[in-house]
């Protein structure tokens, strides 16, 4: 599985972010990156079988302890 | 850079798809039960005041996107706060019409492949679809709408012979209140999630399209929604509220003449175009969102990251589909209506009177 | 670099034809054990056994179409429907479900814990026609060999569909016997089969219904009963009228077809809250059997003709609601769910108490009968001495 992922953002790292570099848009290129990364590590805690929490929830309680229902 | 450009029977056909995208298959609400098509109805009244507003908000600042409005009206930083409200807004909602996808396909189709995958598909598509832009978007629907509507009306006229009528009946025999939520529940979803498209409808050619775009589509979007709720209703009777995804049930029951049957997948065929186009624009709108906040010259180059992070969110955001419907009748409406009603409000407070004080300030300089 | 990235990309393409074809596994056609009926039973220790008639394609220059019968028991009816795999080797497939038999002794304790699972999954259809079993057991109708037909559960659903042109039995699709379960002022009725000896071998036949409360069985309406059921729920679409009244001076009954009914059912609701229903019933036939001289050209005897029919068709209908009303004392008819779409309310302060109050509801039946035609014959066939 996570080997699967590395293949996969490797080529994504091959086909986006050298067009960037080459372009030089900088600004670009880092906030890619950044996302990249973010995105990076939630596929790899999730093909380790973590469970990442989910907004949905809290949304749900905060909504209803106003509401009430 | 060229402007991108879309005409008014474009941006139409797109508002259209993206209204029928998730609603079409998951219906209008659950609580109204046979008087839900009136829920729709009321929705939609509820709703156009809302349209007119945002439809004025774009034409006060013809060929900007809902991120430059903010940025004008507020300044640099009270614009950063509504561009990073509206950037959640929509990235969440494209997750959830992922979701939505990803979910249906599972229960009625493939109950085997995993959700991820399923997912995946859709969300590549849509990357590919946002990279090429707002146009290719546009031009996509006005090729598949007329496709869309041929497939709702023959699919409707095939389920005369299994409709019954008396299942509408008795109109409004639980009062008033339920249809009224219900209307309150269709007015947040499907009607005023357009707010999303403020953010994309940019492009639009003169000052006067936002509202022809916004009305037009809205009348005729709505009148489907309601003919499709409807047609569930005189199908399936009150346990239509029972199915997570009613219409794909009604249309299942059609069997003409021993040979036509089984044509649900044509229900399926709606669905994917228009979560497609849904969740592009969710998509394209929220990296537009990101790409102004870090002042980019262009979104496309995080729209993959984006799409990626947007079709992880879909994956954690549910553990299960009791839990998506739960989320999107009960707790949605509440959720969305500050992003749909509170905020465009201010909105359009401030920038009519930062649009009347720039007049004035004109005149008096001349 | 131009032409390795297209060399990619179209490999990719490639790839994807065989990878991405939106599904994750696949079955085929020869794998699979496509069932054609389904019969339910009470097996010991609260079991269920359900029997499975799955079709047999055999290849070759004359196809032919049999089917075999697979029997196996679970703790519940997914379970036993599971655990056919350990027997059968495939899993079944059931999209091309016919019916669904359900036996007396299941359809008495509890009907729910059959239609769930099968309305519920989603590799099944909920169109599909559920019968109960007059017999012991519901397996032995499913195992007789069809008449006319290769396969008995389709022989079973197309004497289903042909029943309009004899209304002896209503016809109830599972998603209709759940919509009729939640409905509130109405029961449900189902078609009733039994075994019939024909030409020494015993076939099944569809006749009567039976009764429920809520989910459960309660009894059974044989077909004449049916057929007036069928007449006030405005479900018939043909059969006949079969007019054996001796006074008339004829030898032999009048059979006349019927070609067009309607059925209109309204809710009066007088001041002190007493609830009364107007059943009109309004009938087109056509005279198809007549013996001895009846001058039906005259319009007279015609009318006298009708009349007397319909006089007929009303006494039938009253005396069966008194039955229905005194004998099982539940809303098979309906009139509740009619009241609350027109009045409901009216029938909000009624609905907990319907049950009760339908066994001494009054009716007033009044019917109609249209004779349009009398077949190709203008006059009846003399005798000339």
């Amino acid at each position: 599985m996570i080997i699967l992922v590395v293949i996969a953002y490797s080529l994504l790292f091959i086909f986006e972010f050298f067009p960037l570099y080459n372009q030089k848009q900088w600004r670009d290129l880092w906030l890619t990156m950044i996302l990249g990364l973010c995105s990076f590590t939630l596929i790899a805690l999730l093909s380790f079988g973590v469970k990442i929490p989910s907004p949905a929830m809290p949304i749900k309680n905060v909504i209803l302890s106003i509401f009430g229902k | 850079m060229r402007r991108e450009q879309i005409t008014d029977k474009q941006a139409i056909c797109l508002i259209i798809i993206f209204y029928i995208g998730s609603s079409f298959i998951l219906g209008v609400d659950g609580e109204s039960k046979n008087d839900a098509w009136i829920s729709g109805i009321l929705g939609m009244f509820m709703a156009a005041p809302m349209l007119f507003m945002y439809a004025r908000i774009l034409s006060l600042f013809p060929e900007k996107s809902m991120f430059d409005i903010f940025e004008l009206v507020f300044g640099k930083t009270i614009g950063k706060a509504f561009i990073l409200i509206y950037i959640w807004y929509s990235f969440h909602l494209g997750a959830l019409v992922i979701r939505n996808y990803g979910e249906f396909i599972n229960t009625v189709a493939m109950p085997e492949t995993p959700i991820f995958i399923t997912m995946l598909v859709l969300t590549v598509v849509c990357m590919l679809a946002v990279r090429s832009g707002i146009e290719v978007i546009g031009r996509i629907s006005a090729s598949v709408l007329p496709i869309l509507f041929f497939i709702i009306t023959t699919v409707i006229l095939m389920s005369i012979p299994k409709m019954n009528f008396h299942f509408i009946k008795p109109i409004l025999g639980d009062g008033i209140l339920p249809v009224v939520k219900g209307g309150f529940s269709a007015f947040s979803f499907p009607f005023a999630e357009s707010v999303v498209l403020m953010g994309g409808f940019f492009s639009l050619k003169t000052k006067k399209s936002p509202y022809k775009v916004y009305l037009i589509g809205t009348v005729i979007a709505g009148i489907l929604i309601i003919i499709i709720t409807l047609r569930s209703i005189v199908i399936l009777g009150e346990t239509f509220t029972k199915f997570y995804f009613p219409t794909y049930v009604a249309v299942s029951m059609i069997s003409l003449g021993d040979f036509i049957q089984r044509i649900e997948l044509t229900v399926s065929v709606v669905f994917v175009f228009g979560v497609f186009i849904k969740s592009s624009m969710c998509l394209l709108v929220s990296s537009k969102g990101i790409a102004k906040l870090f002042n980019l010259q262009d979104y496309r180059s995080i729209v993959i990251q984006v799409g990626i992070l947007m079709l992880y969110f879909s994956y954690t955001v549910y553990d299960s589909i009791m839990e998506m419907k739960g989320w999107a009748f009960i707790v949605y409406p509440y959720y969305a209506f500050p992003f749909q009603v509170i905020f465009p409000l201010i909105i359009f407070m401030a920038a009519e009177i930062k649009v009347r004080r720039n007049k004035k300030g004109d005149e008096n300089s001349i | 670099m131009k032409s390795i990235k297209y060399l990619i990309l179209s490999n990719m393409i490639f790839l994807n034809m065989f990878f991405l074809t939106g599904c994750w596994n696949y079955r085929e056609v020869e794998k699979l054990a496509v069932v054609a009926g389904v019969a339910i039973d009470k097996g010991k220790n609260n079991q269920f056994i359900v029997t499975t008639e799955v079709i047999q394609i055999s290849g070759g220059r004359e196809s032919k179409t049999t089917s075999t019968y697979i029997t196996m028991e679970g703790k519940s009816i997914f379970d036993a429907v599971r655990n056919q795999i350990s027997f059968a080797g495939k899993k079944l497939y059931w999209s091309h479900t016919k019916v669904v038999i359900v036996s007396k002794e299941i359809a008495r304790h509890n009907m729910l814990s059959v239609i769930d699972w099968y309305n519920r999954d989603s590799e099944t259809r909920s169109d599909v026609n559920l019968l109960v079993s007059r017999e012991k057991t519901a397996k032995k109708v499913l195992e007789q060999r069809a008449l006319l037909e290769d396969i008995n559960s389709f022989e079973l659903a197309d004497t289903l569909k042909n029943q309009i042109s004899l209304s002896k039995a209503p016809i109830k699709e599972l998603w209709g016997f759940i919509n009729d379960l939640e409905a509130q002022g109405i029961v449900n009725i189902v078609p009733a089969v039994h075994l019939k000896k024909n030409k020494n071998m015993y076939s099944p036949q569809i006749m009567g219904a039976a009764v429920f409360d809520n989910a459960k069985l309660i009894g059974f309406l044989n077909s004449e009963e049916t057929q007036e059921v069928l007449f006030v729920k405005d479900e018939v679409k043909g059969g006949l009228l079969i007019d054996r009244d001796k006074t008339n001076g004829l030898k032999a009954p009048i059979s006349m077809e019927i070609f067009k009914n309607k059925t209109k059912i309204e809710p009066v609701v007088s001041r002190n809250n007493e609830i009364k229903f107007n059943i009109k019933v309004d009938t087109r036939v056509d005279i198809d059997e007549i013996v001895g001289n009846v001058k039906y050209a005259n319009e007279k005897v015609l009318k006298k003709l009708s009349n007397n029919e319909a006089k007929n068709l009303k006494n039938r209908i009253e005396h069966c609601i008194k039955k229905v009303q005194s004998e099982y004392g539940v809303d098979i008819f309906g009139f509740g769910a009619k009241l609350r779409e027109d009045n409901p309310k009216v029938w909000k302060k009624v609905a907990s108490s319907w049950n009760d109050r339908f066994k001494n509801v009054s009716v007033n039946v009044s019917t109609k009968v249209n004779i349009k035609g009398s077949g190709l014959f203008s006059e009846p066939i003399k005798m000339g001495d």
